[in-house]
């Protein structure tokens, strides 16, 4: 199937991205390792609440999610590292229904097509003063879009190795052809978006680190999602949202170490834009090692709370110049817990040392449209 | 909790005099140095749950996350 999937879409490389990955004392150090291959699985599967009445009570959002993540990543030098990276998706939801029914019968809810893949390659280089980095990327996925990326970023120690800054900028031009909710394919539209992001982190005491970030976003032109749609006294008709975005976000990180065998971490993010979304993200972590640290426990609670757009309804009386009918940019909380499971120590296939993990995810909304996901991980260096 | 414009200042300002700590000697990382004490210690993983998470969540950004573009989904 993902054979089939790379003659559809077009390959996405040349990312470059910094690898500031920390020294595992279980495996070889930096300087010893040369390739490290690791595989993420993922399955989500989102309800639509009681009687598909969650989320736009209009339209069916149930949704089944499988993905795939495999990266290689192989040293070159002393400071030059690839990263190749395959990303795939396999999509089930009811828009999969709408896309292969002529009639449009069944309302929309999420991208048509059940296939995405993305490939990409990145450099890295690290030095003893400063560490830097440039990507870039082109990418492709079902109903026609297609991305290309550039960003840069850079980061260096500073207050003798207690504090690292760093500053990055990414930025996307995205085109894709303008698939409307009544199945009529309009002509392609863009896309632009530019990230800025700053951040440190700071070494507060031996037990302790903070890290603080700033993150502006700038998006430009066709910002809506193209096949959404909207009801005006019964009637449907396309989503209309502006062609300007600016989305800010602060976000702050402490992690404490309670013991030599563990350790915990608490996390904050306001974020607002010129939409009127304004949310705040609260998560709690605590890791802790067992059987003499060959095995690493994460439970984890996560707490969202999260205001509308300003042109958000579920039903519109009159038209507006913007309306949006888009439960994730509506009203509603969501609350999660989780826990993941890191084994170290493993070796498979035969004598090859690797590491596992394992984690399961609950994800309530208050509108109804609940998530669950389970991971596998899979990592071995050599 | 909404966060008002001075406290987003605040946090602003912490983070530029915050690089003043000069407070633990190298000697002293040794705890700072195991994996459970990196932020997301974990790359792929918090890259999964974030991809998983930003498109149905207005928020964007922070935690070491993807941000908007490149893809249908955000």
């Amino acid at each position: 199937m993902f054979l089939q999937v790379s003659k559809r879409y077009a390959l996405s490389l040349v990312l470059l991205s910094i690898n500031t990955d920390a020294a595992q004392d279980k495996f070889p150090t930096r300087e010893q390792e040369d390739e490290r291959f690791s595989v993420q699985l993922g399955l989500f599967n989102q309800s639509d609440g009681d009687d598909n009445l969650g989320g736009n009570p209009h339209i069916d959002e149930e949704e089944t999610v499988f993905e795939a993540l495999i990266i290689l990543d192989k040293k070159l030098s002393e400071t030059d590292t690839v990263r190749y990276q395959f990303l795939g998706d396999l999509v089930s939801s009811a828009s999969v229904e709408r896309e292969n029914n002529e009639q449009f019968q069944i309302l929309q809810s999420h991208p048509s097509g059940n296939e995405r893949g993305e490939l990409s390659a990145s450099w890295s280089r690290e030095k003893t003063n400063y560490t830097y980095g440039f990507n870039s990327s082109f990418g492709a996925e079902y109903s026609s879009f297609f991305s290309i990326g550039l960003g840069a970023n850079i980061s260096r120690p500073i207050a003798n190795d207690n504090a690292r800054i760093r500053f990055a900028y990414q930025g996307y031009f995205d085109t894709f052809e303008h698939k409307q909710f009544n199945g009529v394919d309009g002509d392609y539209v863009d896309r632009f978006t530019h990230t800025y992001d700053i951040g440190i982190t700071q070494t507060l005491t031996p037990k302790s680190l903070i890290d603080l970030s700033l993150s502006y976003t700038h998006q430009s032109g066709v910002l809506g999602t193209t096949w959404y749609s909207v009801f005006v006294n019964g009637q449907e008709l396309g989503e209309q949202l502006p062609t300007s975005r600016n989305r800010s976000a602060y976000t702050l990180r402490y992690k404490y170490a309670l013991s030599p065998l563990s350790a915990i971490e608490l996390d904050y993010r306001a974020y607002d834009d010129n939409w009127g979304l304004d949310s705040d993200t609260w998560e709690i972590q605590y890791q802790h090692y067992l059987n003499n640290k060959t095995i690493l426990l994460t439970p984890r609670v996560r707490y969202y709370d999260q205001n509308s757009v300003r042109y958000f309804a579920t039903d519109f009386n009159s038209t507006q110049s913007f309306m949006t009918s888009d439960p994730d940019l509506g009203d509603f909380t969501g609350r999660s817990y989780g826990i993941k499971g890191t084994f170290f120590d493993i070796y498979w296939p035969k004598d090859r040392k690797a590491e596992f993990s394992v984690s399961f995810d609950q994800y309530k909304r208050s509108d109804g449209l609940d998530l669950y996901w389970t991971t596998f991980g899979y990592t071995t260096r050599f | 909790m909404k966060l008002s414009i001075v406290s987003k200042l605040i946090i602003a300002a912490v983070m530029l005099f915050v690089s003043a700590c000069d407070t633990v000697a190298f000697y002293e990382k040794e705890r700072l140095n195991d994996p459970a004490m990196q932020f997301d210690s974990d790359p792929l993983y918090s890259q999964m749950r974030q991809h998983m998470l930003t498109p149905r969540e207005g928020a964007i950004g922070g935690f070491s996350t993807i941000g908007a573009g490149g893809c249908s989904c955000k």
